[in-house]
């Protein structure tokens, strides 16, 4: 590679890296979707202090591809939730890991079937791939279980997915519900995403508010409103957090403030500063691991084997030709 | 959970038949050097494991730990609250064990399997020790040790095999003289084993300031022989050596001679048999001179007269040939008694001579009692101790002689010392019996894992770790080195219960099936 070839790369990052320092003023923001006008300014910085005593449940799950015949794959996904207050863990509560068949020929079948479950009706839409169609059952079954974790929480509880709550051509339903059933329950429900896609152009949003709300508060806790009317957030939940995170609150929610003390209260473990914790120990209980598809993939090849199939039967089904060049 | 009545500990987490590794948790607290047992339900196999390190462990990658950490001194630093929730499931120990064998229907085999994947690992009951208690041994040493708990179970050695020769091995400070005293008081209680104690520090008669000594023994007054060269409090002989036992051998087991001089005692010694060290002692050096036809030079003579000089003139030596002492001591050994030689407050070359006419008369009485078989079946095992070993135990002296071949005459060797490392190994190969005891040096607990006749290549830490009182046992009979709580002498002697057949009389049962 010659040096043209780099300085346009290098050129770009610049571009991103200017832009960052220096915006101000509005922007759209795209989501999955749909997109939103926003306003970048440091005037929307909100300080708040304190925490307040805070109970609430957390919900999380974990999908991995276990086979791929390529036009169907074996996939397997877990889901859980705990209850915990901002001192210790009241209970947890993991379901057993599930493992289907999604081909590619007939992709909509348990997506369906399970939305119509929870629902009662049709989804507005059915993902276009098998590993979207994973990844939406896992989300559809987060919200299952959020449904049920709420059956536990009282009023003026937290109820915390991972994720966001908007976003979502296929789940928007389903989580409007929820929000409307929390909101009848006095639950406030919040989806804290680890990773946030938000982005404007070449505008990383989320460095964008980070970078300035150090600059502003210092060591203090903040919030940014990128968007009151969908309940979309930012904020750094710990004084001394290097970590700031998406958190999107139900729209209708009115005190962002005691919201924000109430996660704030369950971010002060100190392996996970800024980060309430009782999500982070949701993750670990359900994530599913390459030693978990590992395990799962020598157990269906020795059944294989022992129905009388080949070994050959088997790779030809799933050969791939990276893992050959790995 | 509960298992055999003990908390379930932990799981195996692996490894291989050298190394067993398990998970415990957070909070508990596991020392180097515990013995734990591993169930394993599957083939109902009950193995026992010597913690011989302990690391940390985590559910994360080891950056979650650094990271952690960092958070941690962050925190603290500004002065900020903070916790650590479910620590019992994200933060956890891991014990690395020497596996020590398993039991299989009462009886310990040596570890040739491993126990399942994921046993459950709990510390053992009392029952589980019943494969130690098999009534061999009757000399009864303390108690057994896990770590730092002393377990309700006796641990000692067979008296038959003290010829074997046993080493005592420690820094100051460590227990030897109590260990000592427990081994005497045990004896003394079984009545069945000879046991010679040469004591240079006169610390086992009285036992020192606040500390009971081996007169406080309540069968003191039958088991217990005492001599001494000077007064002591209660009963005692008066320790004399008759010059006329004491051999060229023995001389040159105390001061270094050159060729010249060892060719003059030679000489002397063929030339007035028995009297040899008398006459030398006696006649002016023109004299000698003149007796061995100017063969040996009068400054030969001069040198050998000025050492001489030394041993006659010391108050344990008597010119009486009939005035000795070591005829009536192996009469007592042969006995089953035990035998103290009190030599505190003489020099020391005069210690060694009282330890070297002794040794070389002991190992020479049990010899000539060989050639008679009934005779020798009668004789009791007797045990020689020697005081900082490493001074006597020389490649051509007694000590060494009755290393290399007293087990064959029932004759052994105790040989006490903190420094094992300035001991021959192929001296240190003829002891079968080692009582470790702290040690601070490296190179002592080097040589003595070389020569032990157990593998305790994995105890290096535990046996840095042990403390006064503490001690590994090891002989070949024993199913591991056994971890021991040295009883504390006066404790012992207070609650003694002496081997008696109820007549009063002591059960003496010598091994008449020796050969």
């Amino acid at each position: 590679m010659d040096e043209k070839t780099f300085g346009r790369a290098f050129n770009y990052i610049r571009d991103a890296i200017e832009k960052s320092r220096n915006f101000e003023g509005e922007t759209e923001i795209e989501l999955g979707e749909g997109k939103f006008l926003t306003f970048l300014h440091e005037n929307e910085f909100k300080k708040f202090e304190g925490e307040d005593n805070a109970k609430g449940a957390a919900v999380d799950g974990s999908s991995l591809k276990i086979l791929d015949a390529h036009s169907f794959i074996i996939s397997m996904r877990r889901v859980g939730y705990l209850v915990a207050d901002e001192k210790n863990l009241i209970f947890r509560k993991i379901y057993p890991a599930e493992m289907d068949c999604l081909s590619k020929h007939e992709p909509d079948g348990i997506f369906k079937e399970k939305y119509e479950n929870l629902m009662g009706c049709s989804p507005p839409k059915i993902p276009d791939s098998v590993e979207s169609i994973n990844d939406a059952i896992r989300a559809l079954e987060e919200h299952a279980a959020a449904r049920e974790a709420m059956e536990t929480l009282e009023e003026g509880d937290i109820l915390m997915m991972d994720g966001s709550l908007q976003g979502s051509e296929y789940l928007s339903d389903i989580i409007g519900e929820n929000c409307r059933i929390a909101m009848e329950k006095g639950i406030h429900i919040v989806g804290v995403c680890k990773r946030s896609e938000l982005y404007t152009r070449k505008l990383p949003v989320l460095n964008w508010v980070k970078s300035r709300g150090d600059r502003i508060f210092g060591k203090e806790k903040w919030y940014y409103p990128l968007s009151r009317d969908k309940g979309i957030y930012i904020a750094k939940l710990h004084k001394l957090s290097r970590f700031s995170f998406r958190i999107d609150i139900n729209p209708e929610e009115k005190d962002i403030d005691g919201i924000m003390r109430k996660l704030s209260a369950f971010s002060n473990d100190v392996s996970y500063i800024g980060y309430p914790y009782p999500l982070a120990l949701i993750h670990r209980e359900v994530v599913l691991t390459s030693e978990d598809g590992m395990y799962c993939r020598r157990v269906l090849r020795e059944m294989a084997l022992k129905s009388g199939y080949t070994i050959d039967d088997w790779e030809e089904m799933f050969f791939d030709y990276h893992e050959y060049l790995e | 959970m509960k298992m055999n009545g003990e908390k379930m500990l932990g799981r195996i987490i692996g490894r291989n038949a050298t190394e067993i590794v398990f998970r415990y948790p957070y909070g508990e607290d596991v020392k180097i050097g515990e013995i734990l047992v591993a169930e394993d339900e599957e083939n109902g196999n009950l193995f026992f494991l010597r913690v011989v390190d302990l690391q940390y462990g985590q559910e994360g990658s080891e950056k979650w730990g650094y990271r952690t950490a960092g958070e941690m001194m962050m925190l603290d630093e500004m002065e900020q609250p903070y916790s650590m929730r479910e620590k019992e499931r994200r933060l956890f120990k891991i014990g690395i064990c020497a596996p020590l064998g398993y039991v299989r229907e009462g009886r310990f085999r040596k570890p040739k399997a491993i126990p399942s994947h994921f046993s459950k690992v709990r510390r053992p009951g009392e029952s589980d020790y019943r494969f130690l208690d098999k009534g061999e041994w009757d000399i009864e040493i303390g108690k057994l040790r896990s770590g730092e708990r002393e377990v309700d179970v006796k641990v000692g050695i067979n008296g038959n095999i003290i010829s074997h020769h046993i080493g005592i091995f420690a820094t100051t400070g460590m227990g030897k003289s109590n260990l000592m005293r427990v081994f005497a008081a045990s004896a003394m209680g079984c009545g069945k084993y000879g046991l010679l104690i040469v004591d240079p520090h006169g610390e086992y008669y009285d036992g020192g300031e606040g500390m009971k000594g081996l007169r406080h023994h309540p069968m003191a007054g039958d088991s217990l022989v005492v001599y001494s060269p000077h007064h002591l409090s209660g009963s005692h002989n008066t320790l004399k050596i008759s010059a006329y036992e004491i051999t060229v051998g023995d001389l040159q087991n105390i001061f270094p001679f050159t060729e010249a001089q060892k060719d003059a005692l030679y000489a002397l010694s063929s030339r007035f048999g028995k009297e040899w060290l008398v006459k030398l002692h006696d006649m002016e050096s023109e004299e000698l001179v003149e007796q061995f036809g100017g063969r040996i030079q009068d400054i030969t003579f001069g040198v050998l007269k000025r050492r001489v000089e030394r041993i006659m003139q010391s108050d344990i030596i008597h010119r009486d040939e009939n005035v000795a002492v070591s005829d009536s001591i192996i009469s007592h050994l042969s006995n089953g008694k035990v035998v103290l030689v009190d030599t505190s407050g003489i020099y020391e070359y005069e210690e060694l001579l009282v330890s070297v006419v002794l040794a070389r008369k002991v190992l020479s009485h049990y010899k000539n009692a060989y050639r008679d078989k009934a005779v020798f079946g009668k004789l009791p095992h007797v045990l020689i101790t020697i005081e900082e070993a490493q001074r006597v135990l020389k490649a051509d002296s007694i000590f060494a002689s009755i290393a290399r071949e007293g087990r064959k005459f029932k004759v052994g060797l105790c040989a006490i010392t903190q420094q094992p490392k300035l001991i021959k190994e192929e001296l240190l190969s003829q002891f079968n019996t080692f009582f470790i005891l702290g040690l601070a040096d490296e190179g002592d607990r080097n040589i003595i894992k070389g020569s032990a006749k157990q593998d305790i290549s994995k105890l290096e830490k535990e046996i840095q770790t042990l403390e006064a009182g503490e001690a590994l046992i090891t002989y070949p009979g024993a199913p591991f080195a056994i971890p021991a709580k040295i009883h504390w002498y006066d404790d012992y002697i207070k609650n003694f219960d002496g081997n008696f057949d109820g007549t009063g009389k002591k059960t003496i049962d010598f091994d008449e099936n020796f050969y």
